[in-house]
């Protein structure tokens, strides 16, 4: 298995000066061996006896090639016209829809915030029972929520609420 | 004008540049194909295909490898997908129960069948050739043309066919003994 191997790359002048003495040697002492390797180069020559028949002269190819391309290109132009104004008003539809309906998502939450929390809750004043427990009490913009921290002079530790 | 030049000048439109190439490489594509589909007809028409696939992407060589790799590469992958598309056609037709008719001079060359009586073993021995080349894989039969028809080395088959150096050399291995195989009472 390995000497066939070893043909096979010895056919196609990919073996190394080593592996080429020791095939030499094998084949030497075995007649199979020379056998399978004419054998194999023998497919070799019927792929390349075919002679390629039929082939179109090359300047005819390219004319037909060209001929090809042409066609291509125009129905590329064609389509062109009716078909990219088409895309750009369906993307700018599309767009404008989205647009939409982020504003009108976006305004229905900042709307519903107040009222789950309680609309117009003012916190004015926070008191709490631990010792030396300091209260703050800001508004986030960006939640729309009261947020309340009642830091605890003992330590870093903070509970918020 | 060499091959980067007359490429430049393609991708900015000149038609007749681009020409220049098909003249230049044509024999080549159409023998890699005609290696693989071993008929007439099925090469002219692939390798048509093949250079205007190469004329639309023509943009995405970079030129990191040598042109007729790359365009290989698009031969290649056109055949092969020619390949199994009739593959699978014919699986379909055998599935639905129709009879296949085939031409027995389909793939025979036609110096051969002007003269029949003088090549009738020689004839033979292709035809079998042929069956055998025709039981292989895509990938098999791709690596074997490419190496005896267009000598190409190992590297250069793996990177048109982007596969392992090792994964040539085995394909090429199996592609050889499968047809040996079938070739056996023959050569």
């Amino acid at each position: 298995m390995k000497t066939d191997r070893l043909i096979s790359r010895h056919l196609d002048g990919e073996i190394s000066e080593k592996e080429s003495a020791l095939l030499e040697r094998e084949m030497k002492n075995d007649p199979a061996l020379v056998q399978q390797a004419r054998q194999w180069q023998r497919y070799g020559e019927l792929l390349r006896e075919s002679d390629v028949p039929g082939m179109n002269d090359p300047d005819r190819a390219w004319m037909d090639v060209r001929r090809k391309i042409r066609g291509l290109e125009q129905r590329d132009d064609v389509k062109i016209p009716l078909f990219r104004p088409r895309l750009a008003w369906a993307g700018a539809a599309a767009m404008l829809l989205i647009a939409v309906s982020v504003l009108f998502m976006r305004r229905s939450a900042d709307d519903a915030l107040p009222v789950a929390v309680g609309a117009g809750t003012e916190v004015e004043w926070v008191e709490s029972d631990l010792p030396g427990a300091v209260s703050m009490v800001y508004a986030d913009d960006e939640t729309g929520l009261t947020v309340i921290w009642v830091v605890v002079d003992e330590g870093d530790d903070g509970h918020a609420g | 004008m060499d091959d980067l030049q007359l490429i430049e000048r393609a991708r900015n439109g000149e038609e007749d540049a681009f020409g220049e190439l098909v003249k230049k490489y044509h024999q080549r594509v159409y023998a890699v194909i005609y290696g693989f589909v071993q008929n007439p007809a099925d090469a002219n028409d692939l390798t048509q295909q093949s250079w205007v696939k190469a004329w639309q992407k023509l943009d995405s060589f970079r030129g990191g490898s040598q042109f007729f790799t790359w365009l290989y590469r698009i031969a290649v992958f056109t055949a092969m997908d020619h390949a199994r598309k009739r593959k699978r056609q014919k699986e379909t037709v055998i599935e639905e129960g129709r009879s296949v008719t085939t031409d027995p001079t389909h793939d025979v060359p036609p110096s051969v069948r002007s003269n029949p009586a003088k090549n009738v073993q020689n004839a033979e021995i292709k035809e079998r050739f042929s069956e055998a080349l025709n039981t292989l894989s895509e990938e098999h039969r791709m690596a074997l043309v490419l190496r005896e028809v267009e000598g190409l080395s190992y590297d250069e088959i793996a990177k048109v066919m982007k596969c392992r150096k090792g994964t040539v050399m085995s394909r090429i291995h199996y592609a050889r003994k499968s047809i040996q195989d079938q070739m056996r009472d023959l050569l």
